[in-house]
């Protein structure tokens, strides 16, 4: 069973390096997104101070809703899928692996890149570390949350925007905790409380989610 | 170790596809569901692959299956040889893997992106998975679209000598495999 | 006790049946209940001494609120019935919940702001009640829009209930990191929602209202419910001749 976590996270990641703009793209609407607010708020640089906790997330948040929608759409194109629903090992290993990869794939980069965007925003050293943890325990509740997601709208044809809408109401308490450990980071206060609430949040998620992902993706191909 | 369908009736938005469809497979023997376009033949073996709910009637397969559909399961982004390693992890197999790629004719082509391959050579490496694990049963839908006449033999090849193996096969086609009458059974809807 | 459930209200048929029979005392329960409550809240409770007679508004406010949160509750159940037992009628009265929650949500969130205005000065206010209300809208409307969109109706249902699901899973926690979110936020103090000791003459108007807002959702449902058996039953002999016999 190890010999295929590793081959599978080994060649989603291989697939996705090939297809390089599948993840530079959510990577690089990131840093647009957060440009923007400078733009749109002005040049102030206590007021940005004061928000960018909220921007980043905000646009980390958004980068993820976007690459979560193809976790599953390539494979279902590919015929892949069938493989994966009829395959002896049980389903919710396997996207296990498939979610690993995709958060090694997207939520990774937006961890490296975040402390640059701190910096621009203006971030002390205390709410970039604490940006850099609250992203780094955030971002899996956030992909496992989109699994579930993405599974039900994998046999839709032109959802749109339909993911996003059925997710992010769910994002909001990871994102709630997120800001609180910025703002106590902000005024030097430790963070570790947030911190261990964020990681109840994931292992609650991780908990649930492989499973119900496993429900969806069957509903999802039913309707071929 | 029978493969039996029975009474299998399907709906689609108030659409009868098919009604009471019945047939019994023995090891050694052959399925080939004739019909015209649109008449439900992917949504039957997809339905006695396990990946449709039965609607109506009972499926009795105790055995594992390979299932090939239109698209061909494999991940255009990696090479021959990388996606036929993915499917022996999927597998858990132990074959090795160059005498299946050349067993496929794909041996020239196995450094290539299977995304620039051929309709038919991407056709030829989903059968790759019928060699790397053996499984009694196979369901395949028009496994001969768009392979060239030395493909279609390939395939006959392979499909006779599964089924010398006591192996069973349901076969969606257009026109009849020409395989032994003895292993022949038709349903057409 | 089993046989009773399903001769009486599992099968779409007899569902139909037995609550066309027993809609009409429904009906009736809740006039009598929304009569008293409208009549005895609106004029013989006596006004609040904080805030005069617009506090009259809490009959409809928090009613509708508390029947939006029952409602996905109810829904949730069902999904759960769906899922795991696959009875068609909770997947009937899933979908067919749906809107009246999301109505009855955005009536308390309407309500939540007219109340607001004269009380806080401002029609909205970031805090946590209405804000997790906010939520709660979103997640019926999502549902609503997953339904929308898949054409097949056995996936369609199924679909629905694992998002009813995972949204009732996440709901105490949604509501609780609001709770959470406000106190650190905190604004101007709020006046207060739910009075820690409410006179018993504006109590029983507010706890008869909350019964009829209960029964009027029963009623909505059951019309609903009755009209989805119609629909998704059309091609049998029993839906044709009720159709005849109505017609």
């Amino acid at each position: 069973m190890s010999n295929l976590i590793i081959a599978m996270i080994r060649y989603e990641l291989l697939i996705t390096m090939r297809a390089a703009y599948s993840w530079v793209t959510p990577l690089l609407f990131f840093i647009i997104v957060v440009c923007l607010f400078p733009l749109a708020i002005g040049p102030d640089i206590d007021l940005l101070n004061k928000i960018a906790p909220g921007i980043i997330w905000v646009a980390a948040l958004l980068a993820i809703v976007i690459s979560i929608n193809q976790l599953f759409s390539q494979d279902r194109e590919e015929g892949y899928l069938d493989e994966l629903l009829l395959s002896s090992y049980p389903l919710t290993l396997l996207i296990s692996c498939k979610l690993i990869s995709h958060w090694i794939a997207h939520g990774f980069p937006l961890i490296i890149i975040s402390p640059c965007l701190g910096f621009i925003l203006n971030l002390s050293t205390h709410q970039e570390y604490a940006l850099v943890m609250t992203l780094l325990i955030g971002t899996p509740t956030l992909v496992l949350l989109g699994a579930i997601g993405s599974a039900l709208t994998v046999g839709i044809r032109h959802h749109g925007l339909l993911l996003p809408i059925l997710i992010m109401p769910l994002y909001i308490p990871v994102l709630i905790f997120a800001i609180g450990a910025m703002t106590a980071a902000s005024v030097n206060q430790p963070i570790v409380g947030y911190l261990a609430i964020l990681g109840a949040l994931f292992l609650i998620t991780l908990a649930f989610s492989p499973l119900l992902t496993s429900i969806s993706l069957r509903i999802g191909v039913n309707q071929c | 170790m029978n493969f039996i369908m029975h009474n299998i009736s399907f709906q689609r938005e108030d659409r009868w596809l098919f009604k009471n469809l019945n047939s019994e497979l023995m090891p050694g023997q052959c399925l080939q569901v004739q019909g015209a376009n649109g008449s439900g033949k992917s949504t039957l073996l997809r339905i006695l692959a396990g990946l449709i709910e039965l609607q109506q009637g009972e499926v009795i397969r105790q055995q594992p299956l390979h299932y090939i559909g239109h698209q061909n399961g494999i991940k255009l982004n990696l090479t021959v040889a990388e996606n036929l390693a993915l499917q022996a992890a999927l597998f858990n197999s132990s074959t090795c893997l160059l005498p299946v790629i050349h067993h496929i004719g794909l041996s020239p082509l196995q450094d290539t992106v299977a995304g620039n391959l051929s309709a038919g050579q991407k056709r030829r490496l989903s059968f790759a998975k019928l060699l790397l694990s053996k499984k009694p049963l196979w369901i395949l839908d028009e496994p001969t679209t768009s392979l060239d006449k030395s493909g279609q033999d390939y395939f006959i090849h392979l499909l006779n000598e599964h089924l010398a193996n006591q192996g069973m096969a349901v076969i969606a086609t257009h026109h009849p495999l020409f395989i032994d009458e003895e292993r022949n059974r038709c349903l057409t809807l | 006790m089993l046989t009773w459930l399903q001769k009486k209200w599992l099968s779409p048929k007899n569902f139909y049946h037995t609550a066309g029979v027993y809609l009409p005392w429904i009906g009736s329960a809740f006039l009598l209940l929304f009569i008293y409550g409208l009549i005895s809240g609106l004029f013989i409770a006596p006004a609040d001494y904080q805030q005069g007679d617009g506090f009259r508004i809490i009959y409809v406010h928090v009613p509708s609120a508390f029947t939006a949160m029952m409602i996905y509750f109810v829904m949730a159940c069902c999904a759960f019935l769906t899922l795991v037992w696959r009875i068609k009628i909770a997947a009937i009265a899933m979908s067919s919940s749906a809107s009246i929650g999301a109505w009855f949500t955005a009536l308390a969130l309407i309500t939540g702001s007219i109340w607001g205005k004269p009380m806080w000065g401002t029609w909205w206010i970031w805090d946590a009640r209405l804000t997790s209300v906010l939520i709660l809208l979103f997640l019926y409307l999502g549902f609503i829009a997953l339904q929308s969109v898949i054409s097949d109706q056995q996936s369609r249902d199924r679909a629905g209930a694992v998002i009813a699901l995972v949204g009732v899973i996440n709901l105490p926690i949604i509501h609780y990191s609001v709770i959470w979110w406000n106190t650190l936020h905190q604004g101007p103090t709020l006046s207060k929602f739910a009075v820690p000791s409410i006179a018993p003459s504006m109590l029983y108007p507010l706890l008869a209202m909350i019964g009829a807002f209960f029964l009027f959702y029963t009623v909505i449902l059951l019309m609903r419910m009755r009209n989805a058996i119609l629909l998704r039953e059309m091609k049998t002999e029993w839906v044709t001749q009720v159709v005849n016999y109505e017609s």
